[in-house]
């Protein structure tokens, strides 16, 4: 078999991916809260091919064999989890986290889903209270990790270590019991993605936890808040961090990279042909 | 037997490998540290001929004669690859130094190591790193990037796995500096290795270089060689092997005329010549 085919081919199917990947960016550039992945590629190698031994002996640089590459694969995507820009909405239930840390919602069958996306809306709690959702319509946690439950208010003011004062209809101010939940994980990477912004914890992550491990994750308590570690601001909402011309230029590379071997599928072709024609 | 017939057939054999060859490197053009191999062609030893039924009972030498061709290895180009900017904190680039040692002539390759999931070490260009669930820095693939703590006189560094809590900073030396380091009076380095002679590396997937003895140097500061916020790109140059790929196609093409000649030169003798 030609292995320039195989190779072509899946260097064709990597580059589609990265195309993919970056697509993906592309289509979340206005996002708030969107974190951009990348495609990382790892070479593939198939067996260093015996040769006769005599070879070694005359002026060979490498190693005995011949070394047989396989072409490429996609070894995984990694989240680029920079700060996107501030946007400034003015508006009171956007909250933006400064620093490494996550929001904490209530997710479907018992989990906990975590969000950068700091844009709130309010969903009614029965009696007059109120729940804080997301656009998704899953309930914000508090730091008693249930869902957060704010009375009647006409204003909210949320300080940078997350406490929520609200001004009552009779014009009487309250700070409440509960603050914003903020989680921060030992290492983002291991998020996975479930869409519309939120991140959950796999499966696999936490069972492979073994006892003496450091946690996967921490709630990071109030006292240790504030600015210059991790801090909300009210009124601003955290933009994409997808950057329009590096995301391009990376469609580029990969458009090119699959022009480049579907030249090369071509050419393995052609040398097939030949072959085929040797009686011709 | 024609020996021709023989000698072109290897001829369209190379070729193929050499078709390979660039499409293993066109098939990386976007793999972060990967390095571009030529295929190194040599011919097969040559056979002394002499003449059956010589005078004097002795066959006359009539010379040598070359039987065929072969790829003899793949040499992996070890020249820099361009350093993009991304600005990400776990993109690390090493940019050697571009001069050759001027006692050897040779030129020195600086790589970092990485821990295989069998508990070997292994080397590799490749600093596109993310963090696994312990916090330590894995490569996409999951191999432990190692460090090493400057340890005091006249003890040996010993390779630990690399996490870091909050944000750090890389300098060129490969010094990680971070908040709260528990041990500041011994330093945390990337541990890389500067390896003399890349060649008599043995070359794996997904980046990685073994030492044929599996024993690595012992780690050392790199010499003002690493780029935070960098990646190395491939350093296959497509222009080039484009034309290779055209040369390779081309001279398997020749050497399958080469072979219908011999077959026509064949008919000839076999079905004309041989009437009867």
């Amino acid at each position: 078999m030609n292995p320039s085919v195989l190779m072509s081919a899946m260097a064709m199917r990597s580059s589609q991916q990265a195309i993919d990947i970056t697509s993906h960016n592309l289509a979340n550039l206005q996002t708030t809260g969107y974190k951009s992945r990348e495609a990382a590629f790892g070479d593939l190698f198939l067996a260093y091919l015996q040769q006769p031994r005599q070879l070694g002996a005359q002026g060979r640089l490498t190693v005995e064999g011949l070394r047989q590459g396989n072409g490429v694969r996609l070894a995984g995507t990694l989240a680029d989890w920079r700060a996107g820009q501030p946007l400034h909405t003015e508006r009171e239930l956007d909250w933006m986290i400064q620093g490494d840390a996550f929001f904490a919602l209530e997710g479907a069958d018992g989990e906990t889903w975590y969000t950068r996306d700091g844009n709130f809306h309010l969903s009614p709690a029965g009696d007059g209270n109120w729940h804080l959702v997301t656009a998704s319509g899953h309930r914000l946690l508090g730091t008693d990790g249930q869902p957060l439950v704010l009375p009647r208010f006409r204003k909210l003011t949320v300080d940078p270590q997350g406490r929520m004062t609200i001004e009552r209809e009779n014009g009487q101010f309250e700070t409440l019991n509960q603050a914003i939940s903020l989680v921060r994980f030992r290492s983002s990477d291991i998020l996975e993605s479930i869409g519309e912004n939120r991140y959950r914890i796999p499966d696999a992550v936490l069972a492979g936890n073994q006892p003496g491990d450091p946690p996967v994750w921490e709630a990071i308590p109030i006292g240790m808040r504030g600015e210059g570690t991790v801090s909300i601001r009210q009124g601003y909402l955290e933009a994409s961090n997808v950057d329009l011309a590096w995301e391009i230029s990376q469609l580029m590379l990969a458009q090119r990279a699959y022009q480049l071997n579907a030249q090369v599928l071509s050419s393995a072709d052609r040398l097939l042909g030949l072959a085929n024609s040797l009686r011709g | 037997m024609l020996r021709g017939l023989d000698l072109a057939t290897a001829g369209m054999m190379i070729s193929q490998r050499w078709h390979d060859t660039v499409s293993n490197n066109l098939a990386n053009l976007n793999t972060i540290g990967f390095k571009a191999e030529e295929a190194v062609m040599r011919t097969f030893p040559e056979y002394l001929v002499w003449r059956l039924g010589g005078t004097r009972g002795r066959a006359p030498q009539l010379g040598s004669l070359p039987h065929g061709v072969l790829v003899d290895e793949r040499l992996p180009l070890f020249q820099q690859g361009t350093p993009v900017e991304t600005g990400q904190p776990l993109h690390v680039a090493i940019l050697d130094d571009p001069r050759p040692d001027p006692e050897t002539g040779q030129m020195p390759v600086t790589f970092f190591t990485i821990q295989l999931p069998d508990g070997t070490y292994a080397l590799t260009r490749a600093g596109q790193w993310t963090k696994d669930q312990l916090g330590q820095w894995v490569t996409p693939q999951g191999y432990r990037v190692m460090g090493f703590r400057q340890p005091p006189a006249g003890q040996a560094p010993v390779l630990e796995p690399i996490a870091v809590d909050g944000p750090f900073r890389i300098t060129p030396e490969g010094r990680i500096l971070y908040d709260n380091d528990p041990m500041p009076d011994q330093p945390l380095y990337l541990a890389t290795v500067t390896v003399d002679d890349p060649y008599a590396l043995i070359r794996e997937g997904d980046g990685v270089y073994r030492m044929q003895d599996g024993e690595l140097p012992p780690p050392a500061p790199a010499a003002g060689v690493i780029r935070q916020g960098f990646l190395e790109r491939s350093n296959v140059d497509p222009a080039r092997s484009m034309v290779n790929l055209m040369l390779a196609g081309r001279a398997y093409e020749a050497n399958q005329r080469v072979i219908q000649s011999y077959d026509k030169t064949l008919d000839k003798t076999v079905n004309e010549i041989g009437r009867v």
